[in-house]
């Protein structure tokens, strides 16, 4: 079954400035800078807003047609699925979005991906031991 | 979590597994005659009082924290140091199963108050019981530790003490300044934080380290953690400081070189000053050192990566940085290859920004 629904991942925390969002994925030791129509989208997300009304939404804020913007918006979303920070499924709640009109022609929007993060997040080894006294034990 | 019965000597007074499981942390520790070897160590608003048990060679743990000494004070958080090698104390039955723990060795669904990790790859088990005020490092054999683990001792227990308080968080940055105020370095791997803050150790400006620091959100303030110097050994060369020192450095294959700067130079440490303002050091590659606005953004993104992923950390630190880099001035410090110029950017930057009253540390 097709959902055009998505819901922000719990595991990550995000943080909007004037003109950027910037997301930090801990489970898979990345982080991401949102800007332009990103940033947008992502505000929408963040407002519970399905597929379709993102697309609305961003054709107005754009003053173009939803044909234009489809195929960018939703390969970005699939993006953000693959990349752990969107699962798809029934939001619960929709806030409405704030009306806005911006002054330049629609961009594709861009995932900036940043993975140093990772590097320093580098594994233990797994942890087995025996729940018994006078642990750690190694299997 | 559910809280379930270790054994039937259990107490029922206890409210969950954690606090039995502190309770005989607490007891095997006490149990220990004459308990010794207490020292004292002062972080903001919190004493470290560290006992030993079994540890011949403290220094390991208080060499990089001896700028903080302090008198003890009630109310300290207790923090037993156990070798299990030396002193036979055994870990008792974990409260908690295994799956619970992740890949880096935290253990996540504990009581609240409680937070424990252990890091298989070093034997390493610490815990932090918060109604206790006691922690324990508890290690299998303390002289097997890499020595990297000197140069930040305790990291884990005051960031985990500190996570759900809104004053105080624990950051990957240098930080120095003058007693009237001083900027935090920070930035990502390669950025140039490390040689920024030591191109400073022969100026005006005073050192309160150039790895992690701790910083009072309520009325930003620095406070200095460790008093630790750390340079790969091909740059030693540029600072003549160190260069009188490195005799003494013991040389790992692959790890920085340690220089613990209070026990040489202890008036280039300091406790700590009021904080103005972050920069971002960026290496250029021209000589010169200039110094331009930077947005709250990039300070977020050039101090939260790091700190989030050394200190293992959730949204709540996430959540005080951001709260950091939107009170404070931010700016870009690029660096040019003539590091004499670095202090006095940072000086003359500091000069032009408003000077608040002196705090005490």
């Amino acid at each position: 079954m097709q959902t055009n629904q998505y819901c922000i991942s719990p595991a990550i925390v995000s943080e909007h400035f004037d003109d950027e969002v910037i997301i930090v994925n801990m489970s898979r030791g990345n982080y991401y800078s949102l800007r332009g129509s990103a940033a947008l989208v992502w505000q929408g997300l963040e407002a519970g807003a399905s597929q379709d009304i993102l697309l609305s939404y961003l054709a107005n804020a754009y003053s173009t047609d939803e044909a234009v913007i489809s195929e960018p918006i939703n390969t970005f979303l699939e993006q953000l699925v693959n990349e752990a920070l969107l699962t798809k499924g029934p939001q619960s709640q929709t806030s409405p979005l704030p009306t806005c009109t911006i002054p330049k022609p629609f961009t594709p929007p861009v995932l900036e991906i940043y993975t140093d993060m990772a590097d320093l997040l580098t594994l233990d080894p797994i942890h087995d031991v025996s729940p018994v006294e006078g642990w750690p034990i190694k299997k | 979590m559910a809280y379930q019965k270790i054994d039937d000597n259990q107490p029922a007074t206890l409210s969950s597994g954690e606090a039995y499981f502190t309770q005989l942390v607490a007891d095997r520790c006490r149990s220990v005659q004459p308990q010794v070897s207490a020292r004292s160590f002062g972080f903001g608003d919190l004493t470290l009082q560290v006992i030993f048990i079994g540890e011949s060679n403290q220094d390991f743990f208080t060499k990089a924290i001896s700028h903080r000494k302090s008198p003890a004070q009630p109310n300290s958080l207790t923090v037993y140091v156990v070798n299990h090698k030396t002193s036979g104390i055994m870990l008792p039955q974990p409260c908690w199963n295994w799956q619970q723990t992740d890949g880096h060795g935290v253990i996540h669904g504990l009581a609240a108050g409680y937070s424990g990790t252990f890091q298989q790859d070093t034997g390493v088990f610490t815990w932090i019981a918060h109604t206790e005020r006691l922690a324990l490092v508890w290690g299998t054999d303390f002289a097997s530790l890499p020595e990297w683990e000197r140069s930040f001792p305790f990291r884990y227990v005051l960031h985990k003490w500190f996570e759900d308080q809104e004053r105080y968080v624990l950051v990957h940055a240098g930080a120095v300044g003058t007693p009237s105020g001083g900027v935090l370095l920070t930035g990502r791997g390669g950025s140039g934080k490390s040689t920024s803050t030591l191109a400073c150790l022969q100026s005006r400006l005073h050192y309160a380290g150039d790895d992690f620091v701790m910083i009072d959100l309520d009325d930003p303030f620095v406070h200095s953690l460790y008093n630790v110097a750390k340079l790969e050994p091909e740059n030693l060369g540029r600072f003549p400081v160190l260069q009188s020192l490195a005799d003494d450095q013991p040389i790992v294959p692959g790890q920085k070189l340690q220089f613990y700067l209070h026990q040489h130079y202890p008036n280039i440490v300091t406790k700590g000053f009021p904080l103005k303002a972050i920069m971002l050091p960026q290496f250029t590659g021209s000589q010169q050192t200039t110094v331009r606005p930077a947005t709250p953004a990039e300070a977020l993104k050039a101090l939260a990566p790091s700190t989030l992923a050394l200190l293992r950390a959730d949204q709540r630190t996430f959540q005080k940085m951001t709260r950091l880099v939107h009170q404070l001035p931010l700016f870009w410090l690029e660096t040019g290859t003539d590091l004499a110029q670095i202090p006095d950017a940072i000086y003359s930057t500091l000069q032009s920004l408003p000077t608040y009253a002196e705090a005490p540390c």
